[in-house]
């Protein structure tokens, strides 16, 4: 198997994919095969959760509501008696499902508006260039409220909202790849045996802005899950009941005064580990394929 | 190794006070490869007036071993060992003053002060955000207490000294409104404007054009003359210092491998590597296609020095059993004259031929 | 510099005016009619009427826009569904709130930032740079609005130390404003600290690599000296442009922290508009906190030319 990827990769002579040199090297990043672990274990609970988890997410035990954590309520019980560790283990299947769903929409949307803007150049691109500049004009969450306003909320909406507002951002680091390898002498060689427009950038431009593109769509992810997890305490997001960990902490705030702790610290927690495992994937991708790009924290302060 | 005291014949150019005794100067870094042995037992003395010029590739210690004089590297990871004494008037007395035993607090009022540095780039040497003036006056109201007044004044005429048109106008702008020869004058002003006993001037106009190269070196010499300050002029070109240097120390992987006066070691260089070096000295004046003979091989890296003569993998000759095994010492040759070779070069050795063609040619213009 | 200036500001008017498009397009791209759905089960044909009028909503859609944008220029920017006051007022009622609680939070976040990126710079490899560093990664990956909750539960609900929410304007009782503005300020700035901390630590970081600095102590310069106005002063310049776009972040936000803190800000009018579905408020809000992003934006590039001689001439 392993030959035949090798000879598809061309006749580099190195016998080590690519995919697996960078594996290697992330692998030696501890913090960044935590990050993997983490994620490898929220996956596997998004997927197998209901077999997983001790009670339905939905399974209210009125005359135990509110009690703190204990053996049989691992993370206490929430106001309608409801298991808060079980509704923390399946909020995680909202939370990359929007996630996911959202970076991928705005991933295809911002490589094919960035690759035709590098890749044409011109009036094109400048259009499409101001276009994502005025969407970038807007912060963040304020654009995808006012999205989430205009359509009814929905699960839909919020991706989309999400997706908007990150196009702008694969759209730009795309453009920027592009335009750097478009005058590439094996392109322009390439270009000049007659290959269509279409197969250059297929076969020949796209694996070149890959790296960049995997690295920011994994930070991407994490702002993603935070933006869902804001826009879902705010209630235009995930609605009641379905475990979500923002609407669950919007819940949980009725009733800090009662004591409730347990309420507002694991779904948060759950978020807090979820964001900072993809950040820190992310900033070992860049470290290892694409050193130049800046961190999550440098991404974050400009955007 | 050997901590005879060298160079003490005195040089033309020099009134033979001396100012500068480096003795058994060692600096290692330590890396994640082992330690890096960068300079090993560098010895040197200087006078009065006198230009003394570190020749050698880069990575061969030359500008380590002059910052680590005034401790200007970080340490850690450095390590840096031996002494330093600088004499002169105030200066601890007849004993001189120890550099590298000073604390870094005490240090700062040598750097300066006494040992007066010019870095390459003139582009990047000078802070961008704040005026000339203010950098020129810095060090003079540091050292010196001028008030702002009289260090303006000082500066005024430290930038016609080194040849600044329109000086008194041009002490507000900044750095990036001046070329890059201007900027360079700047910096050698910066350097001369505490009146230093050692000027240490650091591939000081590598980065420049041929025309401003020539105009620089010019004006330190002529600069020197008329202050006394004694130079350390460190290049990696040994046609740069051919006219300015009394005396010239070759150094390869750390440690000087030959050491004259400038015409000695250019009439009759000993060590195989110095030939290498001046075999591959351009001639004035001849037309291109000339071939340049040339060193095959690199400098080994600071963590795996080959045993022996640090020389040897890329030597030529290497005609003595023990260069594999034994490093060389340095040994007096003639007066002044020093090799660290255990073979030298004789006189009718086909390698001398291109040497001795080029150094007539050069001697003919100088 | 004044062509630069000139080119900027018109970068910045384009980008307004681009703004302005969307914020106008969003109130049409709502299905069916915005005013019979704001107005909901208290539907009266007489209000429906004033409103539509009011609204501009019957004319054609370049007309409305143009209008729109004409009385938005003099300060006109409707009338609100639900109050029936004017979108300005509205707006003007909610801006000290918001506008307290950006300074109260950057000033947090400045607070924190730059003492610990300079100390972490400074002591590169040590462990109080860990510290910082481990600092910025859960900074930046902690939801605001959670950690806003865990104040309230620890200083309000535990402790009783602050009260947890709601906002008393600083004419009215100083002391009162400044207590109800700490766990909101502090909620929305150890975020904003954390980004800025390893900015300033890689700027500072930068700054002590340059040829100048070397300079600089070769001259004999105290260490202090060289630190100040030589590496600080150059480590600004990055720093300050960073911290005016952290300021347009936070200002966009800071709607959550105003959630969580029950906080009467713009962010707070914003999403009450889209629960109400109160377009003209939504259109405004919007409009004026996206504007107040560019202005910042602007702001700090000026800015930025103003420090850096560079650029100035």
């Amino acid at each position: 198997m392993s030959t035949a990827d090798t000879t598809l990769e061309g006749p580099s002579g190195d016998a080590t994919p690519r995919w697996r040199q960078t594996l290697s090297l992330l692998a030696k990043n501890r913090l960044a095969s935590a990050g993997a672990v983490v994620l490898i274990v929220l996956v596997l609970a998004a997927v197998f959760g209901p077999s997983l988890v001790p009670y339905g997410v939905n399974e209210q035990d009125i005359a135990s509501r509110l009690n703190g954590p204990s053996g049989a309520h691992w993370f206490g019980t929430d106001d309608l008696g409801r298991d808060v560790f079980s509704r923390v283990l399946l909020g995680a299947r909202v939370s990359l499902q929007v996630g996911v769903i959202a970076v991928g929409i705005s991933l295809v949307a911002g490589t094919a508006i960035g690759l035709a803007a590098g890749y044409r150049g011109g009036w094109l691109d400048a259009v499409l260039m101001r276009l994502m500049d005025v969407l970038f004009s807007f912060p963040v969450i304020l654009l995808a409220i006012a999205i989430v306003a205009v359509l009814e909320p929905s699960l839909f909406t919020l991706q989309l909202a999400i997706a908007v507002v990150f196009t702008p951002i694969h759209a730009r680091v795309v453009r920027g790849s592009v335009l750097s390898v478009r005058e590439d002498v094996h392109i322009q060689a390439v270009r000049a045996l007659g290959a269509s427009d279409l197969r250059i950038v297929a076969k020949h431009v796209l694996p070149n802005v890959a790296a960049p593109v995997i690295v920011q769509a994994s930070l991407s992810l994490a702002f993603a899950i935070l933006t869902e997890a804001a826009l879902s305490y705010l209630g235009i997001g995930v609605q009641p009941p379905r475990a979500a960990w923002g609407a669950d902490l919007q819940a949980s705030q009725g009733f800090l005064a009662s004591g409730s702790w347990w309420m507002a610290v694991f779904p948060g927690l759950a978020i807090l580990v979820t964001v900072m495992a993809f950040n820190l994937l992310g900033d070992g991708l860049r470290d290892v394929l694409d050193p130049k790009q800046r961190s999550v924290i440098e991404s974050r302060g400009v955007t | 190794m050997s901590a005879a005291p060298t160079g003490s014949t005195p040089v033309p150019g020099a009134d033979g006070t001396r100012v500068l005794s480096v003795r058994d100067l060692e600096v290692s870094f330590a890396t994640k490869r082992g330690r890096a042995h960068v300079v090993r037992g560098l010895d040197f003395d200087l006078h009065r007036g006198e230009t003394l010029a570190i020749v050698g590739e880069s990575g061969s210690g030359k500008s380590v071993s002059t910052l680590a004089l005034t401790k200007l590297l970080p340490i850690p990871p450095g390590r840096i060992d031996g002494s330093a004494r600088l004499t002169g008037e105030g200066l601890g007395g007849g004993e001189g003053v120890d550099l590298l035993a000073l604390s870094e607090r005490d240090l700062t009022g040598y750097r300066g002060r006494h040992v007066g540095y010019v870095f390459q780039d003139p582009m990047t040497s000078l802070n961008p955000v704040h005026t000339i003036g203010r950098q020129l006056t810095e060090g003079m109201r540091h050292h010196l207490s001028l008030s702002e007044r009289d260090a303006r004044d000082r500066a005024v005429e430290l930038l016609e000294q080194v040849g600044i048109p329109g000086a008194a106008e041009r002490l507000d702008d900044y750095p990036h409104q001046f070329s890059g020869g201007m900027r360079q004058r700047v910096v050698i002003a910066i350097g001369l404007s505490c009146d230093p006993e050692v000027l240490i001037a650091d591939e000081a106009t590598t980065a420049l054009d041929v025309t401003t190269q020539a105009q620089i070196t010019e004006l330190v010499g002529s600069l020197q003359e008329e202050l006394g300050m004694a130079v350390v002029w460190i290049t990696h070109d040994l046609g740069v210092v051919a006219g300015i240097a009394d005396r010239i120390a070759v150094m390869y992987a750390g440690e000087v491998v030959e050491e004259a006066d400038a015409d000695t070691l250019f009439a009759d260089p000993r060590h195989p590597y110095t030939v290498g070096l001046l075999a591959s000295l351009p001639i004035v004046g001849e037309g291109a296609g000339q071939h340049l003979a040339s060193i095959a091989g690199l400098p080994p890296g600071p963590t795996d020095l080959p045993p022996g003569c640090a020389f040897h993998p890329r030597c030529g000759l290497r005609l003595d059993p023990r260069c594999e095994t034994e490093r060389p010492p340095l040994r007096e040759v003639g007066p002044g004259h020093r090799v660290r070779s255990f073979y030298e070069v004789p006189d009718d050795d086909p390698h001398r031929e291109p040497v001795r063609a080029r150094v007539t040619g050069g001697e003919g213009e100088a | 510099m004044t062509g630069f200036v000139l080119r900027r500001i018109g970068q910045a008017l384009i980008a307004l005016f681009g703004v302005s498009v969307v914020v106008f397009a969003l109130v049409h791209l709502v299905p069916g009619d915005p005013i019979r759905a704001a107005l909901g089960t208290r539907f009266d044909p007489e209000i429906y009427q004033v409103l539509l009028e009011r609204s501009g909503l019957d004319q054609p859609l370049g007309v409305q826009f143009f209008d729109w944008l004409g009385r938005a220029l003099t300060g006109d920017l409707g009338v609100s569904f639900r109050s029936g006051r004017a979108v300005t007022t509205e707006l003007g009622d909610r801006l000290p709130a918001t506008l307290l609680l950006a300074g109260g939070s950057l000033l947090v976040g400045l607070i924190i930032a730059i003492p610990a990126g300079i100390i972490s710079a400074v002591r590169q490899g040590k462990p109080v740079d860990y510290a910082a560093s481990t600092f910025a990664q859960v900074g930046v990956s902690v939801p605001d609005f959670w950690f806003g909750i865990l104040l309230i539960l620890l200083f309000s609900r535990t402790l009783g130390w602050l009260p947890p929410g709601g906002y008393v304007s600083l004419t009215e009782d100083p002391v009162e404003a400044l207590q109800r503005l700490l766990l909101p300020a502090v909620t929305a700035g150890v975020v904003t600290g954390s980004i800025l901390t390893r900015f300033v630590r890689s700027s500072v970081l930068e700054a002590m690599q340059a040829d100048h600095v070397r300079l600089a102590r070769a001259k004999g310069m105290p260490e202090r000296y060289v630190l100040r106005h030589h590496v600080l002063r150059n480590a600004w310049i990055p720093v300050v442009t960073i911290t005016g776009l952290q300021l347009a972040t936070l200002l966009g936000g800071i709607v959550v922290v105003e959630v969580v803190f029950s906080w009467p800000g713009i962010g707070r009018l914003a999403l009450d508009a889209v629960y109400g579905r109160d377009y003209p408020v939504l259109q405004g809000s919007v409009l004026v906190i996206a504007a107040g992003f560019l202005l910042i934006n602007l702001l700090v590039d000026l800015l930025y030319g103003r420090l850096d001689p560079r650029i100035r001439s």
